[in-house]
């Protein structure tokens, strides 16, 4: 009989018929999807197709809540419960240890895996928490704002303000009930022991009521005591006040000697204000500024805050700082071009735009990590379910239901996830004294990291959810095996086919993972080479270097602070063990040197966003030969070179070839600052370059001042040892306090340490990246190895029949391996793609190569290609073992 | 006061719409049924849901009729008014209607 071909008739929309079937309780699923069939062909009939799906859709839409709430209900009388649900939960429990504990092998590298995902994501959660979700060191954060001054041309994101600025904000603004300003400062405390260098800050008077902050004894600053003539008081931290002074109530009221000065201790600050940078303050003082500062525009060393009036919103404020930051910069166009003040609200502006980038980053590749170790547990439990295939017929035969059976598989990954969540916990902490101790402690956040109830929290909701994300889907596969084929001896392998498919997918993702991850970290360590292979420009062996900062009150006279560095550039070249001593304002490429724009005679003047800048330092005589830079043409400074001779300087290659490029640099002069009357500086030499202290210039356009044309307060003493660098410190402080008994000395520091120090926190993030990456390849080369082996073993019948009917190993070898070959390279090239998106994250974090670098793209999946092929390889080399007769008797 | 619960006002229309069709009321056609008389349209599954409760309080009772092939071979779950359902039914009349009673809804209490 010839059928004739029928027009298709419009069934029910087969997503909706799904979503009816999920949704409804078993007793009324089959009702539901009949009375809704019948109803759709009536419908269909009557009013068409389009109008009968419509009304399918519509109908499953509504029927999605009482559907739910059928199932809420407890089950329909027939069956009363033999055990409550909690003794099935401990029994599950029960069950589910016992059979962990029959199975070490399993247990461990699983729980591994995991802890070291959750140890990780912990530890990443917990930065986050303390950057994101900090407790912020102002009292009711949401009406606090923080000013911040951009710079775009100069990447200033977050600068600071000057004096005059600060009095026009004050005076002008309409949005803020108070504005307060402070600075840091440094002191040295001489109250009787050894002199001791204190840190803090010199704010406004009004600091505390901005913030909201009371004290903890004593009081506040009052209104007038930052004015000039005011009497000297002093505020203590509370963590210096327990420190120092063990808490102890009579400081209120004692004195402080500050650089000599004396003031009077009024309160202790409530221990709220200890929060990032603040909390490493203990000595708070009254703002007072130097003449200079009150009248410049252009030294910016204030930061601003302040508190909003009732009613006005964070975007009023934005609007008005921008807009008298705007007419400021009309107003001084030679001192504001480029620079835009920004009013963000506390809680908004606590991270530049690069920490957000390498928070997203750190969030998304521990992500990646904790997925590759679920995608390897899930891997292990599929190998596992037909292993255990026969345990769940024969429980399945015994009457257990398929919910039972998932939910017992469950609690074993339930179980597996809250021993790794434990022991990743304790790795997290492990992993942060880690991080501080790479940074070598110079990394604020690192240390404010800690596992409070946010974190452990998060733990908790990731021990929740990883094993839903690893452990659902082998449960339900592990369940579903058909019982009666089960129970049947030889056919234990059956439906293993589908498993594998599910299994190779898993690693498949891995793989990708995994690149993404290898990309990451590949293109941040090329980029620290990058960096690290620039010429370093001076030989930084065996030099310790100490800072010294003189008090302005004792040594405010230049001759004072002339006759004192000379004095212990003397002590300490006579030192036993001291080759050579120098003296500069910064540690040559550890530490940025100021910037400064400069103006050169016989060219016409600029706009300040277009003058001449060179990096700054004021340097002794002996610092060229000290550290090694070579001289290249003219001289360097001699003792000749005094106040009472012409301004000189000396100038790195670069700068002569930036600035002076088609002549003779030497005897030409410049004038650094925008004020008229400073006096002219003749170029005396011309020095080798030394590498750039940031990442984005290659070398610094440098421009040396002598000391004793510049007797600055704060030096670096730079001493060349013949031998041990660091065996001289001993040394070299008694030879401060030989000359002065409370002159504090700190930062004592080998040259090379200074060098570790300043790319500290950059190691300490790459290390994390590099761990990462490793992790992952690893976790990926287990996936692969565990998919073959099983592969293998499955498919030992074939091979022995292929074996046996002669085929040769090399051809059995090359059948495995090119299975395993084609998941890695599927793999590869998702993550590949995966990795391009990825790197344009990277874009500010990566220097002198590009992000899309051919080095890290090819050579990362060549190396995963090559850690791949090894874990498929031995897996295909035991194929070839296998002895056909055994396998074939055994069928 | 009358024993029993009262009727939520669904369940009520769903009762009502079982009443009227006696036999033959399956879940697609108390629907049907509602929405022929109501002109509300009403999910299949709310049907189901109310059913499913007045079942458990011993309003109706339903029992499997056999597959059909219309229904992709699904079999009908036929319900029927139980006793104590037409009592729970004529609880809530009488307490409409007490309530009722003497009181004129007439748009005009509201002086338009």
């Amino acid at each position: 009989m010839i059928r004739l071909p029928r027009r298709r008739q419009a069934t029910p929309p087969a997503l909706a018929r799904l979503l009816i079937a999920f949704l409804s309780a078993g007793p009324y699923r089959d009702q539901q999807l009949g009375d809704l069939e019948e109803a759709f062909l009536a419908r269909r009939e009557a009013d068409g197709s389009d109008a009968a799906r419509r009304w399918y859709w519509r109908q499953v839409v509504k029927s999605a809540a009482p559907n739910l709430a059928i199932r809420t209900r407890p089950p329909r009388g027939a069956k009363p419960r033999s055990k409550q649900p909690m003794e099935t939960v401990f029994q599950d429990l029960r069950y589910g240890i016992r059979s962990l504990i029959k199975n070490p092998a399993f247990t461990a590298v699983s729980t591994v895996t995991l802890a070291l995902a959750i140890g990780v994501n912990t530890a990443i959660f917990s930065l986050v928490n303390a950057l994101v979700f900090a407790d912020l060191p102002m009292n009711e954060a949401e009406t606090a704002v923080i000013f911040r001054n951009a710079n775009a041309q100069l990447g200033i994101e977050r600068g600071s303000f000057s004096f005059p600025d600060f009095l026009d904000f004050r005076d002008q603004s309409q949005s803020f009930e108070g504005i307060a300003a402070w600075r840091g400062g440094q002191w040295a405390l001489t109250n009787g022991g050894e002199p001791l260098r204190v840190d803090g800050y010199r704010v406004t008077d009004n600091l505390l009521d901005v913030w909201r902050l009371g004290t903890v004894t004593g009081r506040g600053f009052l209104p007038g005591e930052d004015q000039p003539g005011a009497p000297p008081v002093a505020m203590l931290s509370h963590g210096f006040w327990i420190r120092q002074y063990a808490g102890r109530e009579e400081v209120v009221g004692s004195q402080l000697r500050l650089d000599g000065r004396e003031y009077t201790v009024v309160g202790v600050i409530s221990p709220e204000m200890e929060f990032a940078e603040l909390a490493e303050a203990e000595v708070w003082l009254p703002l007072d500024l130097d003449r200079a500062s009150e009248v410049s525009r252009e030294q910016r060393n204030l930061f601003l805050t302040g508190r909003l009036k009732e009613g006005v919103t964070g975007q009023q404020a934005y609007d008005e700082i921008l807009a008298i930051g705007a007419r400021l910069a009309e107003e001084y166009p030679a001192t504001h071009r480029g620079w835009e003040p920004h009013a963000f609200l506390a809680e908004d502006g606590l991270l530049d735009s690069e920490a957000k980038t390498i928070l997203l980053l750190l969030v998304l590749t521990v992500g990646f990590v904790l997925l590759i170790a679920c995608a390897n547990v899930a891997n292990m439990l599929l190998a596992r379910a037909s292993a255990r295939s026969r345990e769940m017929a024969v429980r399945a035969a015994l009457g257990a239901g398929r919910v039972r059976l998932v939910r017992q598989l469950l609690t074993e990954s339930f179980v597996i996830a809250g021993l790794s969540a434990a022991i990743g916990l304790g790795l997290s902490r492990g992993l942060m004294q880690g991080l501080v101790t790479i940074s070598n402690g110079r990394e604020v956040v690192f240390m404010m990291a800690e596992i409070d109830g946010n974190v452990l929290f998060f733990t908790l909701i990731v021990s929740l959810i990883t094993p839903l994300a690893f452990g659902l889907l082998p449960a339900l596969k592990t369940s579903a095996e058909d019982v009666g084929a089960a129970l049947k001896e030889g056919s234990a392998r059956s439906g293993g086919r589908k498993g594998n498919r599910t299994r190779g997918v898993l690693v498949g993702a891995q793989v990708s993972l995994a690149l993404m991850l290898m990309v990451v970290a590949g293109l941040l360590v090329r980029s620290v080479i990058q960096l690290e292979q620039r010429e370093l420009g001076f030989d930084a062996t065996n030099i310790l270097s100490v800072r010294i900062g003189l008090p302005e009150s004792k040594y405010g006279d230049d001759d004072a602070r002339r006759q004192f560095f000379e004095q212990l550039t003397e002590r300490v070249e006579g030192l036993p063990g001291v080759a050579s001593v120098a003296l500069a304002t910064v540690r040559p490429v550890a530490e940025n040197a100021a910037r400064r724009s400069f103006e050169i005679e016989g060219q016409p003047p600029v706009d300040e966003a277009d003058r001449p800048t060179g990096r700054t330092s004021v340097v002794t005589p002996e610092y060229f030969d000290v550290l090694g830079i070579p001289t290249v043409s003219g001289r360097t400074f001699t003792t000749n070179d005094t106040d009472a001779s012409f301004e000189v300087a000396v100038i790195a290659q670069e700068t002569a070839r930036r600035y002076w490029p088609d002549e003779d640099p030497i005897g030409r002069r410049f004038r650094i600052g925008v004020d008229e009357t400073a006096p002219w500086v003749q170029i005396v030499g011309v020095v080798a370059d030394t590498r750039s202290s940031t990442s984005d210039e290659r070398v610094q356009p440098m421009i040396y001042l002598p000391f004793a044309q510049n007797p600055l307060a704060t030096l670096v003493v730079l001493a060349r040892a013949q031998r041990d660098a660091l065996a001289l410190s001993g040394a070299v402080r008694n030879a401060v306090w030989s000359l002065d008994p409370d002159q504090p000395v700190d930062d004592v520091r080998t040259m090379e340490q200074a060098l570790y120090d300043a790319e500290a926190t950059g190691y300490a993030l790459i290390s994390l990246f590099v761990a990462f990456a490793v992790f992952a390849l690893c976790m990926a080369a287990v996936g692969i190895y565990g998919v073959m082996s099983y592969a293998v073993s499955q498919r030992a019948s074939e091979i022995s029949i292929r074996m046996a009917l002669g085929a040769r190993a090399g051809h059995v070898r090359l059948m495995i391996l090119s299975h395993g070959g084609k998941l890695v390279v599927l793999g590869a090239i998702v993550g590949l793609a995966g990795a391009a998106l990825l790197s344009r994250l990277l874009q500010s974090l990566v220097f002198g190569i590009s992000t899309l670098d051919p080095v890290t793209f090819l050579g990362v999946p060549a190396i995963l290609g090559i850690i791949g092929m090894l874990a498929n390889y031995v897996p295909a080399r035991r194929a070839t073992r296998i002895d056909p007769m055994k396998v074939l008797r055994v069928e | 006061m009358p024993k029993g619960g009262f009727l939520g006002e669904f369940e009520q229309v769903v009762l009502l719409a079982l009443a009227r069709l006696r036999d033959g009321a399956y879940g697609m056609a108390i629907r049907e049924e509602i929405e022929a008389r109501t002109g509300r349209e009403v999910g299949i599954g709310s049907v189901y849901s109310a059913l499913d409760r007045m079942e458990r309080k011993g309003y109706v009772a339903s029992a499997l009729g056999d597959p059909t092939p219309e229904r992709g071979g699904r079999a009908k779950r036929y319900y029927q008014l139980e006793l104590s359902g037409l009592m729970a039914l004529r609880r809530s009349d009488e307490m409409i209607a007490n309530l009722q009673e003497g009181l004129d809804l007439d748009p005009g209490m509201f002086g338009r």
